[in-house]
């Protein structure tokens, strides 16, 4: 172990962690064998002479764990929850093969005389008044807008990095 | 008389240019491989060996692990391009292949790590002063409890008291959450050494 030059190191053991301050003080590192170094090169040389091993194309297999199992199964139920309440909402004749908002457009445009006026003028405020509330809810409320994301990410892996297995699969 | 004009090692050796700029003009220019391993090697066969120490624990995956960063080194030196400095670069073939080591032997040994490890730490002496393999011994114990990028942090800190400048461009992170990473590693280490009653 080196000496330690670095004072902004020794300053934030000394602060942080004042046993393992004193055990960089003593500075112990443990013995090599003898030689181990010129050995070292040796077979690093006798390495490298011999030819690079072709590189191979092998399929990554799918590691099983519990975490990925929970996750799949809670993604399954959430899919059969969302697929049976599809299949139970009650269907409006005609509207079977309505799939994108510009036939949903195209649909309201030519049944407009249909609908009750009064009903969609309420619908149209309501739609203005929520989309206002929304918008200005999202710029009061989200404290992550100003964090740029790559740090957001480090800090989120940081945490993940603390949590384990246990408490994460609980948490799912 | 026309003055000789210093071949390019001359110049570097005259002008005091730095070990990593010669060892690369050896290697990729001169194509001199014995002096650029050689001094390579001198360099940084130590350091390296240090910092996968640090990471893998015993000598003998210290060895294993070393080799084959050193052999990788060599092999891919004519691709190294000089984007980031060549002991960043080197650091960062060692944490790889490093990291690469201990996701292997814990996939090898999920089963065991658990228990018999933490066991271990739980015999460790209650001593008021300790010797220097001992301490070692428990230091490599809590930092094995650390998770890979925490361990990773403590080890170019703590051990090669690498700055957060070349952590940064060794590890690809922002030195703000190099600096949070090497924080939660040093009280997670303290503390487990304290546990063990190690005071030194």
């Amino acid at each position: 172990m080196r000496n330690m030059k670095n004072k902004e190191l020794h300053k934030e053991l000394k602060e942080q962690a004042p046993i393992l301050s004193e055990l960089k003080k003593k500075g112990y590192k443990p013995t090599l064998p003898d030689g181990y170094f010129e050995q070292l090169r040796r077979e690093v040389r006798a390495q490298l002479e011999t030819p690079a091993p072709a590189k191979s194309r092998h399929v990554r297999k799918m590691a099983f764990s519990p975490l990925r199992l929970a996750a799949s199964v809670s993604l399954l139920i959430g899919l059969s929850f969302l697929l049976f309440h599809f299949l139970r909402m009650p269907q409006l004749s005609g509207t079977e093969n309505i799939a994108s908002a510009e036939e949903i457009e195209a649909y309201v445009f030519s049944h407009i005389d249909e609908f009750d006026e009064d009903m969609l003028l309420e619908y149209y405020v309501a739609d203005e008044a929520n989309g206002k509330e929304a918008e200005s809810a999202t710029k009061e409320e989200d404290p992550f807008q100003a964090i740029p994301d790559q740090e957001l990410d480090e800090y989120l892996d940081d945490i993940l990095d603390d949590i384990d297995e246990t408490t994460l699969e609980n948490l799912l | 008389m026309i003055p000789k004009i210093p071949t390019k090692l001359e110049y570097v050796e005259d002008h005091g240019v730095s070990v990593d700029e010669q060892i690369l003009y050896l290697l990729q220019v001169k194509g001199d491989f014995d002096k650029g391993f050689k001094l390579l090697m001198e360099q940084y066969e130590e350091r390296l060996y240090w910092h996968i120490r640090g990471m893998v624990n015993t000598h003998e995956n210290a060895n294993d692990v070393v080799q084959n960063t050193l052999v990788k080194v060599f092999r891919n030196i004519a691709k190294f391009k000089g984007q980031s400095k060549l002991y960043t670069w080197l650091y960062r073939i060692a944490t790889n292949e490093a990291l690469t080591f201990l996701k292997k032997e814990q996939r090898r040994h999920s089963e065991d790590l658990d228990g018999e490890e933490k066991n271990h730490l739980n015999t460790l002496p209650a001593s008021s002063s300790v010797d220097g393999e001992q301490a070692w011994e428990a230091l490599q114990k809590a930092i094995e409890q650390l998770p890979d990028k925490q361990k990773t942090v403590f080890v170019l800190r703590y051990f090669d008291e690498m700055s957060y400048r070349d952590m940064s461009e060794t590890l690809k992170t922002s030195e703000g959450a190099l600096k949070a990473s090497f924080h939660h590693a040093l009280k997670k280490v303290e503390k487990y050494l304290r546990e063990t009653e190690l005071y030194c």
